[in-house]
């Protein structure tokens, strides 16, 4: 059975891992029914679905659910916020920091220990 | 929704709070908000029609006594100015009742401005097994048991008469332990300087006004599991290095000028700065 493949969290993010109850009308992906959009009309996920939202400012809601939680999620990452991924899922656009641990400082220095040469751009 | 409706709403246990502006909770994050969204529903449709109350029951007084000046004048047929005059009194009463009522069961606008939104947005990091400790005085950060202390009057300029109020309000406080196996805990205290200012107007007339300034403490403590995270401290902070655990402690100050809540994304920036400066270890 397909599992859901929503990040979940704020500050750090993890797969979800719940049966998917159905597949995100915009992306396609499998998910749980707790990470559809009841703005939606719970046809689309809570990512796909805060990536509609408008406007720039911090997205205000009167009883701050799920919606309103990734809307949010969304604004507050877009001022500079990149959580930890804790999951096992491919790279999307939320996951940055799963590279830095991987990331060798000196396999960087061997890269640029080379002369460079006309290929190199 | 009405009034009404939304205090019907309400279980025993959240009347309670209503009643006593005291909450206590130490359940799964999923019980807390669900217990909190009913109390921030009733408090908003609260405010409104607290409003509407105040508003009704001024302009009840005053009809009621444009009527009774009316039927007193004979204006209007003695029995319809009698039974006019007694049905505004009447309906100015019952309009200065639910007024009243409504002012002693609001709670703070913290909880629907700060507390349900950072709860909301922590609650897919909270660990929904665990239980959250969770307590909060939704009181008025002005109520007489905060009071430290009041100043002398004095004269400043235009304001023949100066009073000024100190409050402490330490209204919040959680431990939260997170689905990483971090544990969040916080506080949050407000301070609060009350100055009710007196002038007159160059016709002599008495104006006040009430001006505050609010400067709020929040302490935050996130302890990090070593196994799971490595940490750089930053200038300034406490880092408490345990065997297996590492205690990172921030402290910051807010200041505003009036008694809104504080921005749920200072709060947020406190932690998620904790955050940015943690590596994952595995």
């Amino acid at each position: 059975m397909a599992t859901c493949i929503v990040r979940s969290g704020f500050l750090t993010l993890r797969d979800c891992g719940n049966p998917a109850a159905t597949k995100c009308a915009t992306c396609g992906r499998p998910v749980c029914s707790t990470h559809l959009s009841a703005s939606s009309g719970f046809t689309v996920c809570l990512e796909c679905a805060s990536q509609k939202s408008t406007g720039e400012g911090v997205p205000e809601s009167e009883n701050y659910d799920s919606d309103w939680a990734y809307r949010y999620r969304r604004h507050y990452y877009g001022r500079g916020y990149v959580p930890i991924y804790m999951g096992s899922s491919i790279y999307d656009d939320y996951d940055t920091r799963s590279f830095d641990s991987d990331m060798n400082d000196t396999a960087l220095d061997q890269d640029d220990s080379s002369a460079a040469s006309f290929g190199d751009s | 929704m009405g009034v009404w409706q939304a205090y019907r709403a309400l279980n025993a246990e959240q009347r309670r709070v209503l009643k006593t502006k005291q909450l206590s909770a130490n359940r799964p994050i999923d019980g807390i908000i669900q217990f909190l969204q009913p109390l921030a529903a009733y408090d908003r449709v609260g405010d409104k029609a607290r409003t509407r109350f105040g508003c009704g029951a001024g302009i009840g007084i005053v009809l009621s006594i444009v009527a009774g000046i009316m039927a007193a004048n004979g204006a209007l047929p003695a029995a319809i100015g009698v039974a006019l005059f007694v049905l505004l009194v009447a309906v100015t009463l019952l309009l200065a009742y639910a007024w009243i009522w409504s002012r002693g069961v609001d709670l703070s606008n913290n909880l629907r401005q700060f507390m349900l939104p950072v709860l909301s947005l922590f609650r897919e990091d909270i660990d929904p097994k665990q239980k959250v400790h969770l307590r909060a005085d939704l009181g008025s950060p002005t109520a007489k048991e905060k009071l430290q202390k009041t100043m002398d009057p004095y004269a400043h300029g235009a304001y023949y008469k100066i009073v000024e109020s100190f409050y402490i309000d330490p209204w919040a406080s959680a431990e939260m332990p997170l689905a990483d196996g971090s544990l969040l805990k916080w506080s949050i205290t407000d301070h609060i300087r009350e100055r009710k200012l007196r002038k007159k107007n160059p016709r002599g007339k008495i104006k006040m006004k009430t001006k505050y300034t609010v400067k709020t403490s929040v302490d935050v403590e996130l302890t990090l599991r070593s196994d799971a995270y490595a940490v750089t401290a930053a200038e300034g902070e406490r880092v408490k290095a345990g065997g297996k655990k590492k205690a990172i402690r921030i402290k910051a100050r807010h200041k505003r000028q009036d008694l809104t809540p504080l921005d749920p994304m200072v709060f947020i920036d406190m932690v998620a700065g904790i955050y940015r400066r943690a590596t994952p270890t595995q």
